[in-house]
């Protein structure tokens, strides 16, 4: 061959080559230069691990400070870390039998996390140490099997409180999603009721990590590092624990009693609250029916949610309204002797009945007889308050219920909040039936209102704007007979029936407000804040919600008839006489249309130094004293020093 | 003397880079081999870990040692001219045949392929071998039929003589180094004198049938026969996509991508890099040894290397041109062929744009047979090289 013809081939060999060159230098250079932080990112991603170290929860304490109702304890958890090996599936089917589960979940569990190779997955909790010791028999059957320690919910009391404690789950997905910022992760404890829910962010604490170099087998090669958790902060609650144990159980006796020995059946459901009439600390707060917050420390059954979400267990009735009775009686009074209507002393007869545009009958056939203030209260006389209410007028009666925090959410600090109530106003009357009205009627009303006000401002003098009232009245009559306030209203509102509704916590707030003369204080359940070492973290100090403007010596008068409610002759004598303490009480029936009748009650003692209100109701109870009374004996009773012995309650003799 | 002109004569600019290669690699082969002792284990452990880090070292000293071997080869080719070698092109082209018939039939399976046979204490690649032979054996093939290389019809004898040999390795199968053997022959037909518009027609018609065969393979599934199993297909496009199976045939890809990009431009420092040390790279010391390059010593470390390899290569078209005859350019050409293809398909498949072969970096990963067959190719190029010119007595 020619030499030219070879140097020529050569060249063209050349230039292939140069370009093979430039292709792996070009691809090189993208790598490593303008994707190298991407890769760097993949390769520590690779070797380093991030193994969390859950944070313990916050304990809550009873108000002495030392009496824990919530606390943690050591469990063992078993957990599988995903090693990519082949006999997985044999693994999981082995450690399924000693766990006794099922081996298809341990797979799914599995499954979920297969991204997130070499993390742990959380398999069981609570796990018994005779599971342990079986599993690190079988250890070398079973790679990847990881045993830890960690905090679980513990209640040294047994479950009291739960509505007011609440109880701790696996976070939720929907819950993930809107907390992802706050470092939430898959498995993680969430509060999701009550105290544990409110205070969330504080109880939850920091969780700690370990940060460790892994090999390309997740085995770790070395530690680089550990911030420790730090544990959450602690709650000292105003509940007094032996108060609301009482709180508890009474309800629980009660309400079996009521079904078991008296013809009220119905009565399924109560709620009690305390309140410490000085700062609104409440004292204990008990909703029936209820749950045991252990149920959630080990496995939960499907079967046993499904029956607790049946019967409304977690619903908190405390925070729910019902219809008061008759314990709305001394707003009445109050409205009364502040307006200077009532004179306290001066008597009225009762024939059995009233009249508010229609006859409404005392709830003791032929009446009380003559009656004054006092002996209204002591007796609950339907004829003295109904009476003086239509004289009072609604709208003072409706001003003096708002200042006591009736039919308003006082903000209590508890999850899920409280349920406003109603409190009824012939503007909340005329507010509800518009609602009903059928679009045509809705229009029509808007157009007779429009022309009214027009009326009513272009009017020439008082008397004129008087008619003119009048008639627009009659007009709304005429599209809707509910449309308008009348007298018999103002009768039911007086004596807590109609559309009236208040929470229990309302109704004690208001009786603790009665007390201590005249003020509302904001109900709450937290003292103070602490952190895992007990000092303080936060302190809440009583909060004053309104000064009522009434005069003490009135509220002393409505305070003295309530002291005869329990005292003989009074509604409540029988369930309150052997307190070693005077008491200061009010019941209510309050009823029902088509169904047994509520029972309630209201409470303060001592009578002359009041300390503790209490209010309580049993759904479907019957009458107050004897359907709901038994419940706040109880609940005073072991506010006094009283323990329960053998079904009978002894007190400390002095 | 004769000696002591051809050691005057050999290209010494050639030599000294490939020893720089070599040296290069046995860095890298520590690197590669030395295990991370955890830092946070016993001492009991920490001893054991260093009596395996001295096994580890062994990698480099039996590395070392088989260059030296290959040194001595590459010295005794040196020396027989090649002028003399086509009096037993017939006798070595019969020997390769047989030899890789032999390992059809007789050798040791590894990796679902078999591979290697058992000579005395040594096992051999002979496949690494059939490629010097093929070289050789081919080169005096086309010297014989130079300036008839311009139909069809003349180069169905040439493919054939190829093809026999490649099917033997296929069969094995080993597609990397039947995929050689392509790059060989063509590039040697090419220094040949072959049409070159024939040529590039039939390179460029095989590539596109080849890729709508694959297309069509995997748009029909299982409708279209293919003359490679499953698990072959899979392997040879897993690259363009290796997020597929990211912890079956994805995963070497994934993770020397990983390792190379993580070591930007300096790298990390030699036995420092996480990829290689905490083995997420897979056969770091010989197949995926460039990764390691990459991590630990960044983008001015593969830029040297293939600078390197750039050079030897350069070197061989320069001899290929300058050689006395036909016979010594096409020796000459089959080496280039080779290397460059070893080169671009290794380094392409650590950088995700070549498939998983198989195939060694030259004279860069560990084995015995791959440096021994390197070094004799050396030696082909330096024996052409000292021979450019009628020696004058």
């Amino acid at each position: 061959m020619e030499r030219k013809v070879v140097k020529k081939k050569a060249r063209v060999l050349a230039v292939m080559v140069v370009l093979v060159f430039a292709v792996l230098v070009g691809r090189l250079a993208y790598l490593q230069f303008f994707q190298a932080e991407k890769y760097t990112t993949l390769a520590r991603q690779n070797h380093m691990r991030l193994i969390p170290i859950p944070a313990p929860r916050g304990e809550m304490y009873a108000r002495d400070g030392k009496t824990k109702i919530v606390g943690n304890k050591p469990v063992y958890t078993v957990s599988l870390v995903y090693l990519g090996l082949k006999n997985t599936p044999q693994v999981a089917q082995r450690l399924a039998e000693i766990l006794s589960i099922d081996a298809d979940e341990i797979m799914q569990k599995l499954d979920a996390q297969k991204l997130r190779l070499y993390q742990p997955v959380k398999i069981a909790a609570n796990v018994p140490l005779e599971t342990v010791l079986e599993i690190e028999q079988h250890r070398l059957e079973l790679p990847g099997v990881v045993i830890d320690i960690e905090p679980v919910r513990d209640y040294p009391l047994g479950g009291i409180a739960a509505h007011v404690v609440g109880y701790v789950r696996q976070i939720s997905e929907q819950e993930l999603e809107e907390r992802k910022d706050k470092g939430y992760r898959p498995g993680d404890e969430i509060g999701k009721l009550g105290l544990e829910r409110k205070y969330e962010d504080y109880l939850r604490g920091t969780a700690g990590a370990r940060q460790v170099e892994v090999d390309a087998q997740g085995r770790p090669v070395r530690d680089l590092g550990i911030s420790k958790p730090v544990p959450g902060n602690g709650l000292i609650l105003t509940i007094d624990h032996k108060v609301q144990k009482a709180a508890d159980e009474a309800l629980a006796r009660q309400i079996k009693y009521l079904q078991e020995n008296t013809k009220h059946k119905d009565a399924k459901a109560g709620a009690v609250v305390a309140v410490d009439v000085h700062s609104g600390e409440i004292l204990a707060l008990a909703s029936y029916p209820t749950y045991d917050p252990r149920v959630f420390t080990k496995f939960l059954p499907e079967e046993t949610w499904r029956e607790l979400v049946e019967k409304q267990a977690f619903t908190n009735r405390a925070l729910s309204a019902y219809p008061p009775g008759s314990t709305f009686k001394m707003v009445v009074g109050i409205a009364g002797l502040e307006t200077g209507i009532i004179d306290p002393d001066k008597k009225m007869f009762d024939p059995g009945y009233f009249m508010a545009g229609t006859r409404i009958n005392d709830w003791k056939p032929g009446g009380h007889g003559y009656v004054d203030l006092r002996k209204a209260i002591q007796i609950s006389c339907n004829t003295y308050f109904g009476t003086y209410a239509l004289e009072i007028g609604i709208d003072k009666i409706a001003e003096y219920a708002g200042q006591f925090g009736l039919g308003s959410v006082l903000g209590i600090d508890l999850y899920p909040g409280e349920e406003e109530g109603i409190l009824p106003t012939p503007e909340s009357k005329y507010q509800l039936w518009k609602q009903n009205l059928s679009s045509e009627q809705r229009k029509q009303l808007e157009e007779i209102e429009a022309k009214y006000k027009e009326l009513i401002e272009n009017a020439a003098g008082e008397k004129e704007r008087q008619r003119l009232r009048r008639q627009l009245r009659r007009e709304r009559q005429r599209i809707n007979w509910n449309l308008v306030w009348y007298d018999y209203d103002t009768g039911n509102t007086s004596l807590g029936q109609g559309d009236s509704k208040y929470t229990p916590l309302q109704l004690a707030c208001y009786t603790a407000a009665i007390a201590n003369g005249g003020t509302l204080y904001k109900p709450h359940l937290v003292k103070e804040i602490i952190d895992h070492r007990h000092r303080t973290v936060k302190k809440f100090s009583p909060e004053v919600i309104r000064k009522i403007d009434v005069a003490p010596e009135n509220l002393a008068v409505i305070r003295e008839g309530m002291k005869l409610v329990a005292q003989p002759g009074g509604t409540a004598y029988y369930q309150m006489k052997d307190l070693p303490v005077a008491v200061g009480a009010k019941t209510g029936t309050a009823e029902v249309f088509g169904e047994d009748n509520h029972a309630l009650i209201v409470a303060f003692a001592p009578a002359d130094d009041p300390q503790i209100a209490v209010a309580a109701i049993i759904q479907h109870g019957g009458h107050g004293g004897t359907g709901a009374g038994p419940v706040v004996h109880d609940v005073l009773a072991a506010y006094f020093g009283g323990e329960l012995v053998d079904g009978k309650w002894v007190f400390p003799s002095e | 003397m004769l000696f002591r002109r051809i050691w005057r004569r050999l290209d010494y600019v050639l030599l000294c880079t490939v020893l720089l290669v070599i040296a290069f690699s046995l860095i890298t082969i520590a690197s590669a081999t030395h295990i991370t002792t955890p830092k946070n284990v016993g001492e009991e452990s920490q001893l054991l870990f260093g009596i395996l880090n001295l096994d580890a070292m062994s990698f480099v000293i039996k590395q070392l040692i088989w260059t030296l071997m290959g040194l001595i080869i590459m010295l005794a080719v040196i020396f027989f001219s090649y002028e003399d070698w086509p009096k037993y092109a017939r006798a070595l082209y019969i020997f390769n045949v047989l030899m890789l018939m032999a390992v059809i039939f007789i050798g040791k399976t590894a990796l679902g392929a078999q591979r290697w046979i058992a000579v005395g204490p040594f096992v051999l690649q002979p496949s690494e071998f059939a490629k010097i032979i093929i070289i050789v054996t081919f080169a005096n093939f086309l010297a014989n039929r130079e300036g008839k290389l311009n139909t069809i019809k003349d180069f169905i004898p040439a493919f054939a003589f190829i093809g026999f040999p490649m099917l033997l390795i296929l069969m094995q199968p080993d597609l990397g180094t039947s995929l050689v053997f392509m790059a060989i022959m063509f590039g040697m037909m090419f220094m040949a004198g072959a049409n070159p518009k024939l040529l590039g027609g039939i390179i460029g018609g095989g590539g596109l049938v080849g890729f709508g065969w694959l297309y069509a393979y995997f748009k029909n599934p299982g409708k279209v026969w293919i003359p490679l199993h499953d698990y072959q297909v899979d392997r040879l496009t897993i690259f363009m996509d290796p997020y597929r199976d990211p912890l079956g045939d994805g995963y070497h890809i994934i993770q020397s991508q990983i390792a190379i990009g993580s070591g930007g431009l300096f790298g990390k420092g030699i036995f420092n890099g996480s990829q290689n040390q905490l083995n997420f790279l897979p056969e770091q010391h010989t197949d995926f040894i460039f990764s390691v390059v990459g991590e630990e010593f960044g983008f001015v470390g593969t830029v040297l290397v293939l600078a390197l390899f750039f050079i030897i290569v350069y070197r061989g078209i320069f001899i290929a041109s300058q050689a006395k005859d036909t016979f010594g350019t096409l020796l000459a050409a089959g080496v280039v062929s080779m290397m460059v293809f070893h080169i671009l398909v290794n380094v392409g498949m650590t950088v995700g744009i070549m498939p998983v072969t198989g195939l060694p970096l030259p004279f860069f990963s560990y084995g015995g047979s791959s440096m021994i067959t390197n070094m004799i190719a050396i030696g082909i190029l330096q024996n052409v090289y000292s021979r450019r010119k009628k020696l004058v007595f």
